[in-house]
């Protein structure tokens, strides 16, 4: 049967087009509710029994985990999942607009919620960003905007929330997990329940580290180092308890797409033919399945101390830098689980969009996995102005090796392009300018590895200007790219690529007015994570706010193209940027049951061989014909 | 099933509504001590609590003449517990730490405490620059008969560097002239 065939059939007994009724939203209210029950009732029950009060540490540990038990009981998972298990029935499968608003197992669902609370957590973590380029407009404590306490809270939850419900999930969720069975051409991934939970596991999270400040907020940035932890507020203790929640998300996640690719390709679908972004999401997955582990381990063991009174970082014969090594163990590889998916999109988008295959494709491979084979070794470089000097060659080394195999990767892009005639539209665009953004904080870092220059330049805004045009300059960039690339994909309509464009090229202008001085001041001497500098940075610090401002209104532009388009875009053909790859063979946008009942998808063809006359690298056949060949 | 959907969502608004009013005022009224004290036998009982970093409470109201009795604990949530200081007086001393602008908060110009005499366990004396510095988890106790100091005075905590108090660990008395005076 061809593709146009199949796109066109319908899907038989499932309710598609179920209309929106506000009784649907009811389980993501009941949860809400369930959720502040559950923290309210097991805060005020421990304090009672322990003399304590309702910001003391193990009232905030136990309500957080009744508001956790509370939240995700209420989202359905009860009815959906669990009441089996203790022989009761399982509640039916939605199949309409109810399975947004609910545990669900099914991946389309989940990574839609992604999406969208992606944008509600960028939002607030930016509304952060704000606060603190206010606060830096002036030299002194600015102190009618907020108390240099209040500052220290806003740019460590800023951090967290931007890497841990931001960047770690825009592509590996977002994007991923939507496009992940739609890819290898299966209708849903190994563990649809466990990826169902991972995203009820994000908003309770992120909501316990936005009002950490209600219980006394956390002093020490996204790190919480102790011994600084311990004396720095109660809030720290929803800071251990939100990471330890949204790594264990991640790790849900990264079970789900190294089994899926594992064990549930297409017919046909060779190792050699799964499509690069796969591999991406499969890289970042190996990180995150070695490496959380140790680091959440090692965040619940500072919560021992804080709540239980055991000494691993702190007391006599406690080892803060013990800490440290725990949670570098994943927190460095984890910049590489942000950046290696981001780095698969534009290989996937640039190949598409010029009709070339993909330049190097086993190199740009060996590149993603290259990654993961040093992204550990290259952690230790965050100790690097605390060790002996005879160790320094071995930092700067270790750290410098990292950038051969990303060299892999870029210049399997770079030649991808060449020669081609790249279509340009706003996707395009984002990506072009994401690898403008990674070239100049990859060139950047190499200044970090290099001793001489980073006994100077560490802990100081330079560092900051490098990992911001990483994290918001490569991934954000190529986050917008993927929604924009994928949009008809999930919606059925195309974004509108005036606006789409004259975002990008906003956000690329205002991004490097923000971000570059940054370099500048650290040069200057500025420190990092301070409210207040010496008077002589002020004319730069104020350029760097007002672009900032600029940038974060931008963002109400891909916002507004995005809910506008959704709801009165042109309706997309089921194949706009003439992409081979398995996700445009379905229907746009993705009907419930991803291919009908009894017919599957088989690879007969690799994905990116665009020259004339080329087969169909799709054939579809009768599920179960492939058994007796 | 859409009317048991809304049976549970408004039940458990109300359970929620409940829950959290319950707590916060358990706290406020059970868990910490109030702003008000209490008078017992003619002799008015304040308690303070000391947490990383603030008080609680943050205002008292005292008249002259009146004979106060002061409880101070040390709270701190931190493990392990950090000390805290309580420090009554007036006119914050400063000392300039090399940032415009930033100065450090040291102590007071003029302490409360000064030829004010204080009962701690039976013994009465003036002590001069009284204050109270407690290790988490301690308590200290004294009593004296509030001097004819009236208006506005100041307390807060000036360890490490005056860190605590610019964190806002601070508060106010109110001191009154005598009642039916």
């Amino acid at each position: 049967m061809a593709t146009a065939e199949l796109q066109a059939q319908g899907r038989g007994d499932v309710a598609e087009k179920s209309s929106f009724h506000i009784g649907m939203v009811f389980p993501m209210v009941r949860a809400t509710l369930w959720g502040f029950i559950g923290y309210y009732a097991a805060a005020w029950i421990t304090a009672a029994i322990m003399g304590q009060v309702l910001f003391d540490p193990a009232p905030v540990l136990f309500g957080y985990l009744g508001g956790l038990t509370g939240w995700v009981m209420g989202s359905g998972i009860w009815e959906g999942w669990i009441r089996r298990g203790f022989g009761g029935a399982e509640a039916p499968v939605l199949t309409g607009v109810d399975r947004y608003f609910r545990f669900s197992p099914d991946s389309k669902a989940t990574a839609t919620r992604y999406v969208v609370f992606n944008i509600i957590s960028f939002f607030f973590a930016g509304m952060a960003a704000m606060a603190i380029r206010v606060e830096l407009l002036t030299p002194d404590s600015t102190s009618w905007w907020m108390s240099e306490i209040h500052y220290n809270m806003t740019f460590g939850i800023h951090g967290l929330m931007m890497l841990l419900s931001v960047v770690s999930s825009v592509i590996v969720a977002g994007a991923g997990y939507y496009l992940l069975p739609l890819m290898l051409g299966v209708r849903n991934v190994v563990f649809p329940k466990l990826l169902g939970l991972s995203w009820w596991l994000v908003p309770p999270a992120v909501v316990a580290t936005f009002m950490s400040p209600l219980v006394g907020g956390f002093q020490t940035g996204w790190w919480g180092y102790p011994p600084l932890a311990q004396n720095s507020g109660t809030g720290i203790i929803l800071y251990g308890l939100a990471a330890a929640t949204l790594l264990t998300s991640s790790v849900l996640g990264a079970i789900n797409i190294i089994g899926t690719m594992v064990y549930m390709r297409a017919r046909g679908m060779s190792l050699g033919r799964v499509p690069i972004f796969i591999w991406g999401l499969c890289a970042a997955a190996i990180l995150l399945t070695i490496y959380a582990p140790a680091t959440y381990t090692g965040v619940m063991m500072d919560m021992s101390d804080l709540v239980l009174g055991t000494h691993f970082y702190t007391g006599a014969t406690g080892h803060p830098v013990g800490y440290m090594d725990q949670f570098w163990w994943l927190f460095h590889p984890e910049v590489y689980v942000f950046v290696l998916p981001a780095f698969a999109v534009w290989l996937e988008i640039l190949s598409a969009a010029s009709s070339r295959p993909l330049f190097g494709r086993n190199w740009a491979i060996a590149g993603l996995l290259g990654v993961v084979l040093v992204a550990a070794f290259v952690g230790v470089h965050h100790y690097f102005t605390a060790v002996s000097p005879a160790r320094f060659p071995i930092f700067m080394t270790l750290t410098e090796t990292v950038s051969v195999p990303t060299g892999f990767v870029y210049l399997s892009a770079l030649g991808t392009m060449w020669g081609g005639r790249l279509r340009i539209n706003a996707a395009v665009l984002l990506v072009l300018m994401g690898m403008i953004n990674f070239l100049v904080g990859g060139l950047t870092g190499i200044f970090n590895a290099d001793v001489p220059a980073d006994l100077q330049l560490h802990n100081t805004y330079w560092v900051v200007g490098h990992f911001h045009y990483t994290m918001l300059g490569t991934v954000i960039f190529t986050w917008l790219a993927a929604l924009y690339w994928w949009f008809p994909k999930v919606t059925g309509r195309m974004i509108n690529e005036f606006w789409g464009k004259f975002h990008a090229w906003w956000f690329f202008i205002f991004f490097n007015c923000t971000f570059f001085p940054f370099f500048i001041m650290g040069i200057e001497g500025m420190n990092r994570r301070v409210a207040v500098y010496m008077p002589y940075l002020q004319p730069i610090n104020d350029f760097s706010s007002i672009s900032s401002f600029l940038l974060g209104a931008g963002f109400l532009i891909p916002l507004a193209n995005l809910f506008f388009s959704w709801r009165n875009g042109k309706k997309a053909p089921e194949n706009p940027w003439r992409a081979k790859t398995l996700e445009w063979h379905t229907a746009s946008p993705t009907p419930y049951k991803v291919f009908p009942e009894g017919m599957e998808p088989v690879v007969v063809h690799r994905f990116d061989d665009y020259s004339e006359g080329s087969p169909d690298p799709v054939a579809w056949d009768k599920t179960g014909a492939g058994e007796s060949r | 099933m859409a009317a048991k959907g809304t049976v549970t969502v408004l039940v458990s608004a109300v359970v929620c509504a409940a829950v959290v009013f319950g707590a916060v005022k358990w706290e406020d009224s059970v868990a910490l001590p109030t702003s008000a004290g209490q008078m017992v036998d003619g002799v008015h009982h304040f308690t303070i609590n000391e947490f990383n970093y603030r008080f609680v409470p943050t205002h008292m109201v005292w008249h002259v003449g009146e004979k106060v009795s002061l409880t101070i604990m040390n709270r701190s949530q931190s493990q392990p517990p950090i000390a805290h200081q309580f420090s009554l007086g007036r006119g914050l001393e400063t000392r300039n730490n090399g940032f415009p602008g930033q100065p450090l908060a040291v102590g007071w110009k003029h302490d409360f405490f000064d030829n004010v005499p204080v009962t701690i366990d039976g013994q009465t004396s003036p002590i001069p620059s009284f204050s109270v510095s407690l290790e988490g988890g301690q308590k200290f106790h004294f009593t004296f008969v509030v001097p004819n100091k009236p208006g506005k005075w100041d307390y807060g905590c000036f360890l490490q560097t005056g860190q605590h108090f610019m964190n806002g660990m601070r508060g106010h008395v109110t001191i009154l002239p005598a009642q039916g005076a």
